[in-house]
């Protein structure tokens, strides 16, 4: 094997048909038993030859986000002038009001120290390729900025030895590279000074989505477009979702013998239970045990059925403040006309992050309805004694995954813990774990994306990290003749983790399964006859 | 250089040096409020700083007034700014260079106050004794000052230019900074080496200073030693190195910026969402100056 | 947009495969497209869960759950992965020529 020839900063800008780097699945950082064999995973998938004739491939031999080559050299340089207008937008304060400070504050202060690399967990597992360094996109994107945005740049560019070109490859290159960050702000949290490699990397997509009307079909076309129109990035409606309801509610029923009845539209209730539509489609139970565990508690709760009141994601916090602000204030009206007195956030990380904290500044008036993360929704109800619980009844091996938007980003990490060491008898921690967690790969929006190849870049490098922390946890049970319950309270990141156990086969080979939180509780209470964790069977 | 020109050269710089400071805080201040991206842990969430929780992880927080904290922010700053806590945690092999050039800078800086108190003795004619006291400090100071930097400083140089991580994020002006920085320290070190009165010499001059005394003059190597601090100084405000300030931007108004909406910033946030959007793509729907509010309310179609 | 013949007629598909265009879906294109994950027989089995898939999507414009769809057709979990090799979300949804379901699913 040739030694790899070391990647520049400016490397970005040259040869737009090739690719700047190969992966080799064998220079990244090793994985335990039985999962080191490389030979023996299904590798990556490469691009068919239609597809390279038709899709942009100058990256990392990945695609998310399927760019069709341009017809012209016309027509690149229409998208490049394009880019270079963003980079002034974002500096400017009727455009980006929303994140000018942060993002100045970032930009201007970098002293390349490099503290963050190591912190970051696609750069770390990739066997550090250069690509991947928190700073190498950021640091371009900081030059690009210097260059094109402020005064005297471009003079300014040459005399500090920062210059950088900006073409058609800068720019597709750019794009694809701001789909290989998980936005899980580990570097952050790093950096000595306060700069945040992963506020520029959602910036840097903002422009592509605000200006070029480029952003990942998932996030944008299937994503918000479709949940602002239908109600639901899933293609939901209204009506399907009442209905699906309506089928798991009898099924359940059914398969637990106790009655179960979702409450929709009910004005004044107490609360308004938003979680994700996803959760509904594939992971019904969770759903269900949200319903039971507002019940026995007797809490006065409803879904609702306007669109998109039955779906709490939000894919504009990845990649696009307007469409983020559309999907909150729609959220926030809805909780409105229902005359809730609070909204629970369900068990999504982003929809915590988006709707708690980032939307704080949007909401103004009466639209500001208090907004409660289902953890401290659950801990008031678990201890309050109004549900009895045998915790006995939880007595297998159980970790606890730290969604990065709800624990890094929001600060909220001990209520789950509250309940985990209370419900579970072998609760073990990950390590690292609470607000050093490691992100499971699918942050950022690349859970919802699946396009071309991009599955195995989540699967073998962003949750490489995740994979090996979970197999460390459960390393006194390697074997899957005992079921591990590995709780991961968030939609996004329980489909991430489904990517990286399909590939892996981490289900059969060591038997271990994804779950919520509320299914721990509701398989803990000592009025269910029947265990609620079925381990897989139906 | 003798005369009135010093404490011209030395108070203008003095001066442009703090107005463009000023000019970088106040450009920092006056942006916009902006939407809320907090990072834990927060120092000033006392009891959960441990932990690194927040007030979220109370169960109807908005009930409360959420207090925060104001000593464990200090804590935090001065682990930072005296030790070096996050690159000593996160990056240790780049802490004994980066350590030992603050450091350096950190003394450089204190026995420039020391030569100050100096010249305020001279001014009073303290008994020499208690001068020479104060004289020994201020060379101790400065001497260790200059030492430990240059290790920081050259350390720092060696490693931008031979450690791979680095080299390739370092431009001309990072390499310009730091010998920037160097030149300080040497010609301190060369400053003091051909003077038998370094601390002496330096007092009389700043006193000389202060009191605007025509007759201010200095040696060849203590002048140029001046002269380069100094130009330092007019330096700074254009690079990186304001961090010593803006950091507590960086951490106050952003990652520990978790201040839930309140009704001055209503206020703002109305202005702001009236404002003008100019984004060009379709979904935008901006038209060239639709307002923020107006595109966000809109009805889908 | 990527496009494949099947059964003799030219289909616009995703990157992954599935039709765009599902009006324009026809038996033979299940056929195709089971021969090309080395079904080379569509059983009675297939048929059922196909036919279920495919109007359920014409009716709700989405795949029906999986949970849903164990329950109607009767099919085990297992059996659905030995009727469809890649599983009920990725060959059965596209053999029956509706689009791939995405959006936290
Ligand atoms: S982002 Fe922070 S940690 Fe990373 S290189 Fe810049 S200053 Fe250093
Ligand atoms: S946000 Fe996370 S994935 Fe992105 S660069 Fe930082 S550490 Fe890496």
């Amino acid at each position: 094997m040739t030694k790899k020839k070391k990647l520049t900063l400016n490397d970005i800008s040259r040869n737009a048909e090739k690719r700047l780097t190969e992966i080799n699945i064998d220079e990244l950082i090793p994985l335990p038993p039985p999962y080191d064999k490389s030979e023996e995973l299904p590798g990556i998938k490469p691009l068919t030859d239609d597809q390279k004739t038709r899709l942009v491939d100058n990256l990392d031999g990945f695609n998310a986000l399927v760019l069709l080559k341009p017809q012209s050299k016309e027509e690149e340089d229409k998208f490049v002038r394009q880019f270079e207008a963003g980079l002034k937008k974002l500096l400017n304060k009727g455009d980006n009001w929303t994140f000018l400070q942060p993002l100045l504050l970032s930009l201007e202060h970098c002293v390349r120290c490099q503290t963050c690399s190591d912190a970051c967990p696609v750069y770390v597992a990739s066997g550090k390729q250069e690509i991947y360094r928190p700073t190498y996109r950021a640091e371009i994107f900081r030059r690009l900025i210097n260059k094109f945005a402020k005064p005297g740049g471009k003079w300014l560019a040459k005399l500090k030895g920062a210059d950088i070109k900006l073409n058609w490859a800068t720019i597709s290159r750019l794009y694809e590279l701001a789909y290989r960050c998980t936005l899980c702000r580990r570097c952050a949290q790093t950096c000595p000074i306060g700069v945040d490699n992963g506020l520029i990397t959602r910036e840097l997509r903002k422009l592509f989505s605000q200006e070029l009307g480029w952003a990942p079909k998932e996030l944008h076309e299937k994503g918000t477009v479709l949940q602002l129109e239908v109600g639901s990035p899933t293609g939901l409606r209204p009506d399907v979702a009442k209905d699906n309801m309506e089928f798991i509610d009898e099924d359940f029923t059914e398969s637990l013998g106790i009655k179960i009845k979702t409450n929709w539209d009910k004005q004044g209730a107490d609360v308004l239970l938003l979680h994700s539509a996803g959760d509904i489609l594939s992971f019904p139970e969770s759903v269900i045990a949200f319903a039971i565990i507002c019940d026995k508690a007797g809490i006065s709760w409803t879904l609702s059925s306007d669109i998109p009141g039955y779906d709490g994601v939000n894919y504009g916090l990845f990649y696009d403040d307007i469409q983020l602000a559309k999907v909150a204030t729609r959220h926030a009206q809805i909780a409105k006309k229902l005359k809730v007195k609070k909204i629970v956030m369900g068990e999504c990380g982003h929809e915590h992050k988006a709707l708690a904290t980032v939307a704080d500044r949007l909401l103004t008036g009466d639209l500001n309805i208090p907004r409660e993360s289902f953890i401290t929704f659950f801990e008031d109800i678990v201890f309050s004694g109004k549900i009895k619980f045998d915790p006995s009844k939880n007595n297998f091996p159980v970790t606890l995954h730290d969604p990065c938007n709800i624990v890094r980003n929001l600060g909220i990490v001990e209520p789950q813990r509250r309940i985990l060491r209370y419900l579970c008898p072998q609760f073990r921690e990950m390590i690292p774990h609470g607000v050093d967690n490691q992100c499971c790969g699918g942050g950022g929006g690349l859970s919802v994306m699946s396009d071309v190849n991009i599955n195995d870049f989540k699967a073998l490098i962003a949750g490489r990290m995740k994979l090996k922390q979970i197999l460390e946890a459960f390393s006194d049970h390697p074997r899957p003749d005992v079921n591990k319950y590995l709780c991961a309270p968030c939609l996004n990141c329980k489909l991430q983790m489904r990517v990286i156990f399909d590939y892996y086969g981490v289900q059969e080979k060591s038997g271990i399964y994804i779950g919520g939180l509320a299914e721990l509780i509701v398989n803990a209470m000592v009025d269910l006859k029947k265990p609620f964790i079925t381990w897989g069977e139906e | 250089m003798s005369g009135l020109y010093w404490p011209v050269f030395i108070f203008t710089i003095v001066f442009v040096f703090i107005a463009l400071m000023v000019y970088r805080v106040l450009k920092i201040i006056k942006m916009p409020v902006h939407l809320r991206w907090e990072l834990a842990p927060i120092p000033h969430d006392k009891e959960r700083y441990s932990h690194g929780g927040s007030y979220l992880e109370e169960h109807e927080w908005w009930r409360r007034k959420q207090p925060k904290a104001f000593f464990p922010i200090i804590t935090y700053m001065a682990w930072e700014i005296f030790l070096m806590k996050g690159v000593w945690q996160h990056n240790r092999g780049l802490w004994p260079f980066s350590f030992t050039l603050h450091w350096g800078i950190y003394l450089v800086i204190l026995s420039l106050f020391f030569h100050f108190i100096n010249a305020m003795l001279l001014i009073g004619s303290v008994p020499a004794a208690v001068q020479d006291v104060f004289f020994s400090i201020a060379s101790v100071v400065a001497v260790t000052g200059y030492c430990v930097g240059l290790f920081g400083v050259v350390g720092l140089i060696l490693k931008r230019y031979l450690d791979k991580n680095y080299r390739e994020y370092s431009s001309y002006s990072t390499y310009f900074k730091l010998l920037f920085l160097a030149a300080i320290f040497v010609s301190g070190i060369v400053a003091w080496a051909l003077s038998n009165d370094f601390a002496n010499a330096l007092g009389v001059f700043t006193r000389d200073l202060f009191t605007v005394d025509s007759g201010i003059t200095t040696t060849a190597a203590m002048g140029s030693h001046i002269i380069i601090i100094f130009l330092f100084i007019l330096y700074l405000p254009f690079t990186d190195m304001v961090h010593f300030i803006t950091k507590f931007f960086t951490h106050h108004s952003v990652r520990w910026d978790d201040s839930p909406q309140n009704e001055k910033m209503t206020a703002k946030l109305r202005d702001l969402i009236n404002q003008p959007v100019t984004w060009s793509a379709p979904h935008v729907k901006s038209n060239r100056g639709n307002r923020w509010g107006d595109i966000v309310e809109k009805e889908n179609d | 947009m990527a496009q494949i013949e099947l059964a003799g007629v030219m289909l616009q598909v995703d990157e992954h495969g599935f039709m765009q265009e599902t009006g324009k879906w026809t038996e033979d294109i299940a056929r195709a497209y089971g021969q090309k994950e080395g079904v080379t027989e569509l059983t009675d089995d297939h048929w059922k869960a196909l036919n279920y898939l495919r109007n359920y999507y014409l009716a709700n414009g989405i795949c029906p759950m999986v949970r849903r769809l164990v329950k109607e057709t009767g099919f085990t979990l297992k059996k659905l992965y030995d009727l469809f090799p890649e599983g009920p979300a990725n060959s059965a949804c596209k053999w029956a020529g509706v689009p791939k379901a995405t959006g936290c699913v």
